[in-house]
C-alpha cells in the first residue's frame, strides 16, 4: 500500500513535471523498475548494484529498486519470489536459471520477448551469433523466448594437482570414463594418520543436491523424467545405477565421505584433503581468493555418454509489469558483453567471478585466469552437455529427489527402495495432464 | 498461484491418502512424547536445585544462565548446534570419543537426528520451566514446610507431600503449553536436519510449511493445519478433564 503510494505520487509528480515543463515525451525510457533476484551470497547484492549504478550512467531517468530473494536452494528462491508475488508486488525483471523457467513460464507470470527481440533484431543480432544455440534453446518455451542469457554452469571435475603428484597419478584426460575416475579416485583416497579413519578422499560433493546428483544420471544415457518431461523415470536401471554408484563411494569404495561429515568441500579440496569435487565456474574465485592454483578441471567422466549438466541463467520481464520500456532496456544492458565481461573478473576486486559468460567471445578471456582447461567449461555445451532437468514443479521434483537420495546416501534404504518410492510420490507431479 | 476455487472437503479427503502425512505425525508425536517430559522433569529437578538455600547473587546468576538461551532466537541457536553435533568436528563426538564411543551421525541418521532435536530444543526451553516452577514453589508458604519439619518430615517427605500437590496447578500450565508447542516444534529440525533423512525429522508444521509455501497447495496446508487445530484442542480438553483429579487450587 505505502508502497504504491509512493509510486502514484512518483508517477503524478513525473506526469506534472513533463505537462508544466512542456517537454515533449522522450524517447528514452523513464520511471521506476523493480528487479529480483536470487540474495544467496553476500556479495550479491552489491555485484547487481554495481551493475545498476553503471546502466543509470546510460540511463539517468531510470530507477532500478532491488527485491533479494533469500534461500539455499533453486527452490527457496523460485517459491520466495512466488510468495512475493501472490503477496501484491508487481516486480518488473527477475533474473533466473533453467531451473525456473518452466516454473515461472507454467505461473503464466513472464511475458514473451519475441515482439521486442523481433523489434530490435539487428541491433541483437551480434548478442544471438555469439551465443551457443543451447543456451538459448533453454529459455525458450513452446516456441517462445522468455529470457536473455547471461550466464551459465556445467559440471565438471576439479582435481587437485599436487595430490595427482604425490599419488603418481596422471591427470585425467578430457575423455576419462567413470572407471578412470574410480581408479584415480581409490589412488587419492588415504588414512594417513593411520587411526583406521579415512582422513583424505578421492572425491567428495554429490548428492544431497540436485545440480551435483544428475551428471552421474546423465553420463549413464539417462534422465530422471521421461523425454517428454510427462513421467518420472526413476525405476529405469540407469538411473538406479548412477544412484546406485554415488551410495558406493561412500559405502563400497569408500573414496568419498559420508554426507554430514564435511563441513566445507572447496576449503578441504585447497587443503589436499578432497582430490576432486564437481562443481560449475563457479568455484573459480573461491581458489583465486584463498590463492591456489594448482588445480585444474576435466569433463564429467563417461559412462559410456560424455555427457555433463547444464543450466543457463538470464533476465526475463514479468508479464505485470507496468513498465515494458524501461524493463527492456534493462534486460538489453544486462546481457550485453560489457556487463558479462563483470563475469570474467569482478570491475571492482579483480577476482574472476560466478559462472561462464552467456557471450562465446566474452568466455574467451577465461584464459586470463586458472584453470588451464578453461575450455571445458564453454566446449560442452556444444554437444556434451544437457541441461538441469525442470520440468515447471521443479521445486517439488527437487525436494522429492533429493528427499530419497538423503535416505539412500544415509544409507537407511535402499537404492531400489528408494527409488519406487520416489516414483511413486512423482506421479503426480511430474505429469502433463 | 490460481485464484481459489470451491472443492467442498477435497483436501480433507486427500489426508486421508496422503502415504507421507501418517509418517509425519508419528514424528511429530514421538518428539512431543520426548520433549515434554525431559522438560517437565529437568525443569522441576533444576528449580528444586535453585530453591535451596543460597545467596540471591547466585540463585540469580543461575536463573539467568538457564533462561539465556530461552531468549535467544531459535534459529541462532539451531544454527550453532548444528556445529555442535557435526560428525567429524563437533564437540560433542569429540568428547564422546574420549570416553571410547564411536562417532555418531547425529544429524543424518534416523536413530539419531530425532535425539539431537530433543537436546537442542530441551536446552533452549528448560529455563522457562525453571523460572516458572520456581515462581510456583517460592509462593508456597514457608509455614508448610516448617510444620513438616516439626512432625519430622523428610526432605523427600517434603516434596512429595507438600511442593508437588501445590504445585500441580504450575504443573498443569507447563503441561498444556509444552504439549502444544512440542506439537508445533518447527525451528529446531528445520535448521539441524531440514526433516531428514527422509522425512525422519519432518514435525506436521514443517510439513504444513512445506505444502504451503513450497508447493503452494494452500487449501491442503490449511486442511492439515486444521487437523493440527483439533488434536491440540482434543489433548488440552482432555488434560484439563484429567487435572481435577491432581490438581488442587489452595
Amino acid at each position: 500500500m505505502f508502497r504504491s503510494k509512493i509510486k502514484f505520487l512518483a508517477l503524478s509528480l513525473t506526469i506534472l513535471l513533463i505537462v508544466v515543463g512542456g517537454i515533449s515525451a522522450q524517447d528514452a525510457p523513464s520511471g521506476e523498475i523493480t528487479f529480483v533476484f536470487w540474495d544467496n551470497t553476500t556479495e550479491t547484492r552489491a555485484g547487481w548494484e554495481a551493475h545498476v549504478a553503471r546502466f543509470n550512467e546510460q540511463f539517468p531517468d531510470v530507477t532500478v529498486n532491488l527485491i533479494g530473494v533469500p534461500g539455499v536452494a533453486w527452490s527457496d528462491y523460485l517459491n520466495g519470489t512466488a510468495t512475493l508475488i501472490a503477496g501484491g508486488e508487481t516486480p518488473d525483471i527477475i533474473w533466473v536459471a533453467t531451473e525456473g523457467v518452466r516454473f515461472l513460464v507454467g505461473l503464466d507470470l513472464m511475458l514473451p520477448l519475441d515482439d521486442l527481440v523481433a523489434e530490435n533484431a539487428e541491433a541483437l543480432q551480434p548478442y544471438f551469433d555469439d551465443i551457443a544455440p543451447a543456451l538459448i534453446d533453454g529459455f525458450r518455451v513452446d516456441d517462445s523466448l522468455y529470457f536473455l542469457p547471461y550466464s551459465w554452469n556445467n559440471m565438471v571435475i576439479y582435481y587437485n594437482k599436487n595430490m595427482f603428484d604425490a599419488a603418481g597419478l596422471d591427470y585425467p584426460a578430457d575423455d576419462w570414463t567413470r572407471d578412470d575416475f574410480l581408479a584415480a579416485a581409490q589412488a587419492l583416497t588415504a588414512d594417513t594418520d593411520g587411526d583406521g579413519v579415512n582422513d583424505q578422499y578421492g572425491f567428495s560433493g554429490s548428492g544431497g543436491w540436485m545440480f551435483g546428483t544428475l551428471p552421474w544420471v546423465f553420463a549413464n544415457g539417462a534422465n530422471i523424467v521421461t523425454d517428454d518431461f510427462c513421467g518420472p523415470n526413476l525405476t529405469d536401471p540407469k538411473v538406479m545405477e548412477a544412484i546406485q554408484f554415488i551410495h558406493d563411494m561412500v559405502y563400497e569404495y569408500e573414496i568419498a565421505p559420508a554426507p554430514g561429515s564435511i563441513t566445507n568441500t572447496e576449503i578441504q579440496f585447497i587443503n589436499g584433503e578432497i582430490a576432486m569435487f564437481p562443481a560449475g565456474r563457479w568455484a573459480v574465485g573461491g581458489m583465486y581468493r584463498e590463492g591456489f592454483t594448482d588445480y585444474d578441471i576435466v569433463p564429467w567422466p563417461g559412462n559410456p555418454d560424455q555427457l555433463t549438466e547444464y543450466g543457463v541463467d538470464g533476465f526475463g520481464i514479468f508479464r505485470t509489469s507496468a513498465n515494458v520500456p524501461a524493463a527492456w532496456e534493462f534486460l538489453k544492458y544486462m546481457s550485453s558483453a560489457q556487463v558479462q565481461e563483470g563475469l570474467i573478473a569482478s570491475v571492482d576486486t579483480g577476482s574472476p567471478l560466478g559462472n561462464i559468460p552467456a557471450l562465446r567471445s566474452v568466455a574467451e578471456q577465461m584464459s586470463q585466469f586458472p584453470p588451464e582447461n578453461y575450455k571445458a567449461f564453454y566446449n560442452s555445451v556444444d554437444g556434451n552437455a544437457r541441461p538441469v532437468t525442470a520440468p515447471p514443479r521443479f521445486n517439488e521434483l527437487e525436494s522429492i529427489f533429493i528427499r530419497y537420495v538423503d535416505l539412500v546416501l544415509a544409507n537407511e534404504m535402499t537404492v531400489e527402495d528408494a527409488m519406487n518410492a520416489a516414483q511413486t510420490e512423482l506421479m503426480g507431479v511430474v505429469t502433463c495432464d | 498461484m490460481t485464484a481459489p476455487k470451491y472443492v467442498g472437503l477435497e483436501n480433507y479427503q486427500k489426508i486421508f491418502s496422503d502415504v507421507r502425512i501418517g509418517n509425519v505425525y508419528l514424528t511429530t508425536i514421538r518428539l512431543t512424547a520426548m520433549i515434554v517430559p525431559c522438560n517437565m522433569t529437568l525443569g522441576l529437578a533444576l528449580a528444586v536445585l535453585l530453591d535451596r538455600k543460597m545467596p540471591t547473587i547466585i540463585r540469580n546468576f543461575f536463573k539467568v544462565s538457564y533462561f539465556f538461551p530461552f531468549v535467544v532466537s531459535g534459529v541462532a541457536v539451531s544454527i550453532i548446534w548444528t556445529f555442535l553435533f557435526h560428525r567429524d568436528l563437533g564437540p560433542i563426538n569429540y568428547y564422546l570419543g574420549l570416553i571410547g564411543f564411536e562417532r555418531i551421525y547425529w544429524l543424518n541418521s534416523s536413530t539419531y537426528s530425532p535425539l539431537a532435536i530433543v537436546i537442542a530444543d530441551v536446552w533452549k526451553n528448560v529455563g522457562f520451566y525453571v523460572l516458572v516452577f520456581l515462581g510456583g514453589m517460592q509462593a508456597i508458604s514457608r509455614d508448610f514446610y516448617e510444620s513438616a519439619e516439626v512432625d519430622g518430615a523428610t526432605a523427600w517427605q517434603q516434596f512429595r507431600h507438600i511442593t508437588l500437590p501445590l504445585l500441580s496447578p504450575t504443573i498443569l500450565f507447563l503441561m498444556v503449553i509444552s504439549v502444544i508447542g512440542a506439537l508445533q516444534i518447527f525451528e529446531q529440525p528445520q535448521i539441524l536436519t531440514n526433516g531428514g533423512p527422509g522425512d525422519a525429522t519432518r514435525t506436521i508444521v514443517m510439513y504444513i510449511y512445506e505444502q504451503g509455501f513450497r508447493f503452494f497447495d494452500m487449501g491442503y496446508a490449511s486442511a492439515i493445519a486444521f487437523t493440527l487445530f483439533i488434536i491440540i484442542l482434543v489433548l488440552t480438553i482432555i488434560q484439563f478433564a484429567l487435572s481435577r483429579r491432581w490438581v488442587f487450587y489452595s
